[in-house]
């Protein structure tokens, strides 16, 4: 994401570090800022927000808030009051299941949509973006700030008074920017009376309701969608915008409203007259959360985690940066104080712990899991669960604030709760568990239950659901206590204690760990898989063979790819053979490149038959030898290898077969010694070959004693030039005195196709070279 | 000149992802490590739902992950065979697991849609993040030399918690920033963490009792580091022009 450096600023009445130790500083501590752009007068930082953190810090404001934990310069946020509602709307808003949290409009009367002030465009061209007009910049302005995408509709072109948001009823939307597309029921849209589409929900505005500059009246939306219902829009309709970025990593439903009182407020300022006028809000809040997440923390277990000793008032400090409230608890006794207040509140099945708890209801297993999160111990959600989570402890040491199991044998379960569903899952329980209540003393239970409507307190032994107990638990001693940390509302991705440990393990900063070996016993003998194949390409290389290898993915095959990349890679590979065939002809036209008769190759590879998956090896070979065929060769490779792993392989290969194939399934088992001759990788410098034909000259010569080889590749060398790829003496004898010697040449360029006009000078100047020699003669 | 003939070599070349794993693997061996293989065909549980992957993650969209049509998928990173460790072994442990992994992504110079991973995975007692810089200090010091310098970022990898990306000081400037290192005077590395309760407790290790770090590169870019190979794809051609090479 772009960030301007002077809109930071604006954050803050200190000035900032300069943008490059800006820059510097979020890199170790918070995320990596890919680039500065410098502008005229401005920086702009390119920051790779990952994806936990996309709901906090997709936005100014929340780098903004970064910065200021790091640099312990002040964060000034401002105070965005609401502004007064002048008349109620006549717009109503229906919302159709499952398709968001919270949605909220405003109508706007008699707004000034003009070109927008110097103020707003040098902010959005900073992070390169067009200034459209005054209505759409402060939508956009106000989730480049806070991170809240909003929407505006001109209300003059929206037919009724009603707005939905559902599946679309017409199947098509024509988009801002002009484009045609089609939409599914899966899609969510905002539509009006006429069913007519505004808007693809969070992901972009259609043209039917566009504000441009005839717009007087508008409708201003701010919403909550559920990201998968924006990601899965946005991937069906190919449309990728800032504002569906921001929805699909999920958003806090809180920056609703104030998304909507800082977009009022910007319009007041720089869209609005004397005549302009707001309207009450409406929409709907589905399942507010009524209080902060919370997460339980032991100071210990930080020092424990990042091993290094952090100090609690460091640790608390930095809490306090982060903007976490973080308080100490007696974990028994605040459980205790929690349960009493819960009695009496309705039982729903189902409830969840961070929407219903505490006002809405509870079930027997969000009750507990209710009171100890609040109390700096978070459990599983359900009762099977927590039974196998919660150590056991006998029934006469039972205090107040242990858990009770039990199953109840009251309900006909589809699925018998005999084994865990998330924690240790499928761990299986014996007596089975299918509920749970929080002990109180005085043989009495304090739970939710579906048969009394409600959490009440009932005697252990005379409750109906109490009959067959299964386990009594602790999860806290007495006196122990921990901190139970309220997690700011934008922050979703602070859920569990090993989140609170690298919030502090990254603010404190991780240079501060040094290295300390782990005690571990966890040496072995057993011949890996690894070092038995190392083994067989070992012994291959050992004879000349070279390894390749290839593609995965093939033309033909058994098991096709849903979405290939190309036509010819819609396969699996079923074989090796097509692979290799391939890499033989290839290197097969470049032989004379490495002075070489015979190629040979093999690989080790995953191949893909009928709906298995098997290792196997593939020896190739072409050759270019009278004496020497491939069949000769594949012979005696299996036989050298077969002896050399002390299993036997045995393979028919036919007089003209290039290629053979070998299972290892059974080949692997059989291995039992290791020899392992692979080389590391050394650091060299690799040289680009030529993409061009090379050519081919051989060269021969009568040598008198006086003379050696060197003499001729000194001759051929200097005459020969930087077209000279390589050279090999490929025949020598003696006869009278004098030596034969034959080179061959190969000439290629890595700029052209070289022609015999080129080549042949080079020769002829060897040539003459020699001749002027009296001691060589030209063969 | 005499760089032009080769004097006939009998022995073959390994190729030099061969070469990089075996590197890598003997590191791990001397400091106690399995290596440790698995299929490259997966199911969904294994490469996804297990390492704490949401079901409705981008990761798992068409554009990244090659789909089958027998609803299998092929791996995207060999953290699906940690996993099949994980639930067939009991602690201590410690794992590397080299392979070759799959993405649908568009090619070019430094991606390809097959290229080779190595992670490794430690599960044992009061595993921490001092622990985690043990093991990559002494494993990127064996790679890249005993000077190399390394620090750890934030960052977020869903199968971990606490997440770094691991980067080395740049070789080439030492620090003071050059093209190499785009002026950062670090380059990126790999990616490493504590590994997640919510994977070790969906492989039945109990996470209060266990605990975990994991780090995890890709080889091929580790070859271009090592070699200044130009195009990652002519590792998969079979073209000996680049294997003899190494």
């Amino acid at each position: 994401m772009k960030i301007s450096y002077n809109w930071l600023q604006e954050y803050f009445d200190k000035p900032l570090p300069n943008p490059k130790d800006l820059a510097d500083l979020l890199n170790i501590r918070a995320f990596e800022v890919e680039e500065i752009e410098e502008q005229d007068g401005d920086s702009v930082l390119e920051i790779k927000i990952t994806p936990d953190r996309a709901p906090d810090c997709l936005s100014h404001l929340g780098v903004a808030r970064e910065i200021a934990i790091h640099t312990r310069i002040p964060l000034v946020e401002k105070e965005v009051a609401d502004t007064v509602a002048q008349f109620d709307t006549a717009y109503e808003v229906s919302v159709e299941d499952e398709c968001l949290r919270r949605y909220m409009m405003r109508e706007v009367r008699n707004v000034v949509v003009k070109e927008s002030p110097l103020e707003l465009k040098l902010k959005l061209e900073a992070i390169g973006q067009r200034s459209i007009n005054t209505i759409v910049d402060i939508t956009n302005i106000v989730m480049y700030e806070i991170g809240q995408p909003m929407h505006a509709f001109d209300t003059d072109k929206i037919s009724g008074r009603i707005i939905t948001i559902g599946s679309p009823v017409i199947h098509k939307i024509t988009t801002l920017d002009n484009k045609e597309v089609e939409l599914t029921e899966e899609d969510l849209t905002i539509q009006d009376s006429h069913g007519d589409n505004l808007a693809i929900a969070g992901v972009k505005g259609g043209n039917k309701a566009e504000v441009n500059y005839s717009t007087k009246n508008i409708l201003l939306e701010s919403a909550n969608f559920f990201p998968v219902k924006v990601r899965k829009a946005s991937k069906r309709t190919g449309i990728q915008t800032d504002s569906s970025k921001q929805f699909e990593n999920g958003l806090s439903p809180r920056l609703v409203a104030k998304g909507m009182r800082l977009a009022c407020q910007y319009i007041k300022k720089h869209a609005s007259d004397s005549s302009t006028e707001f309207s009450n809000t409406i929409g709907v809040n589905l399942r507010p959360q009524t209080r902060p997440y919370s997460v339980g923390l032991d100071l210990a277990n930080v020092s424990k985690k990042l091993g290094v000793q952090v100090s609690d008032d460091n640790i608390l400090g930095i809490l306090g940066r982060i903007g976490i409230r973080a308080h100490k608890v007696n974990v028994k006794e605040n459980v205790l104080k929690l349960a009493n207040e819960t009695i009496g509140k309705p039982y729903i099945w189902g409830a969840s712990v961070l929407y219903d708890a505490p006002h809405i209801g509870f079930d027997c297993s969000s009750l507990t899991a209710y009171v100890y999160s609040q109390s700096g111990i978070q459990i599983p959600r359900v009762s099977i669960d927590q039974c196998l989570f919660t150590p056991e402890i006998k029934k006469e040491n039972l205090e107040p604030g242990d858990l009770v199991f039990a199953n109840t044998g009251l309900f006909v379960h589809a699925d018998p709760y005999y084994e865990t569903k998330e924690f240790l899952a499928g761990t299986r329980i014996e007596h089975g568990v299918d509920h749970v209540g929080v002990y109180i003393g005085d043989n009495k239970v304090l739970h939710a239950g579906s048969k009394i409507g409600k959490v009440a307190i009932e005697d252990m032994d005379e409750s109906a659901y109490f009959k067959n107990k299964v386990k009594y638990g602790r999860l806290a001693e007495k006196d122990e206590e921990r901190y139970v940390l309220e997690v700011p509302y934008e922050r979703l991705d602070l859920k569990i204690e090993e989140d609170i440990i690298e919030e502090i393990g990254r603010v404190y900063g991780y240079e501060h760990v040094t290295p300390v070996a782990p005690e571990l016993n966890t040496q072995t003998s057993e011949l890996s898989i690894y070092d038995k194949i190392a083994t067989i390409k070992s012994h291959l290389t050992d004879i000349g063979f070279d390894e390749v290898v290839t593609y995965s993915f093939q033309k033909k095959g058994d098991i096709a790819v849903a979405k290939p990349l190309a036509k010819d890679k819609g396969f699996l590979r079923s074989d090796l053979a097509k692979g290799l065939t391939d890499a033989l002809d290839l290197n097969f036209r470049n032989k004379e490149l490495f002075a070489e008769e015979v190629v040979k190759i093999f690989e080790v590879g995953h191949v893909f038959v009928g709906n298995e998956e098997k290792v196997v090896l593939g020896i190739a070979v072409r050759s270019a030898s009278k004496k020497q065929k491939s069949k000769m060769i594949l012979d005696e490779a299996l036989a050298y290898l077969s002896e050399k792993i002390g299993v036997q392989i045995t393979a028919q290969i036919a007089d003209n077969q290039e290629v053979v194939e070998i299972d290892l399934a059974g080949v692997l088992d059989g291995i039992t010694t290791i020899h392992n001759t692979l080389s590391v990788l050394p650091a060299t410098q690799y040289r680009p070959f030529s993409p061009y034909p090379f050519m081919t000259r051989d060269v021969a010569v009568w040598a008198s004693s006086a003379k050696t080889k060197s003499d001729i590749e000194k001759i051929v060398i200097d005459n020969a030039g930087d077209l000279l790829v390589r050279y090999d003496l490929f025949d020598e004898f003696s006869k009278d005195g004098k030596t034969s010697y034959a080179y061959r040449l190969v000439f290629q360029s890595a700029e052209r196709t070289l022609t015999d006009e080129e080549v042949n000078p080079i020769m002829d100047k060897i040539y003459a070279t020699l001749q002027a020699d009296s001691d060589f003669e030209i063969r | 000149m005499s760089e032009k003939t080769t004097q006939e070599n009998s022995k073959g070349h390994i190729h030099p992802t061969t070469a990089m794993i075996e590197n890598v693997v003997r590191i791990f061996k001397e400091m106690g490590f399995l290596v440790v293989d698995g299929p490259e065909m997966e199911d969904e549980w294994h490469n996804f739902d297990a390492l704490n992957i949401p079901k409705e993650h981008p990761a798992r969209d068409m554009q990244d992950t090659f789909w089958l049509k027998n609803s299998m998928l092929m791996r995207t990173h060999t953290s699906s065979v940690q996993i099949r460790h994980m639930e067939n072994n009991k602690p201590p442990f410690a794992i590397v697991v080299p392979g070759k992994v799959f993405r649908n992504e568009a090619t070019d110079r430094t991606h390809e849609a097959q290229f080779f991973q190595v992670e490794a995975l430690v599960v044992g007692k009061d595993i921490t993040v001092a622990n985690l810089r043990y093991y990559l200090e002494t494993f990127l010091r064996k790679i890249f030399g005993e000077e190399t310098v390394i620090r750890l970022r934030p960052s977020f990898f869903s199968f971990v918690e606490p997440g770094f990306e691991v980067d080395m000081q740049c070789g080439v400037c030492k620090g003071t920033g050059c093209p190499t290192c785009k002026g950062s005077g670090w380059i990126e590395i790999l990616g490493a963490g504590l590994v997640h309760p919510n994977v070790l407790n969906s492989v039945g290790i109990d996470s209060r009792e266990w605990s975990g770090l994991a780090f995890g590169m890709g080889l091929d870019r580790l070859v271009m580091m090592k070699t200044q190979l130009d195009d990652v794809r002519n590792l998969y051609t079979g073209d000996l022009r680049v294997i003899k090479q190494f």
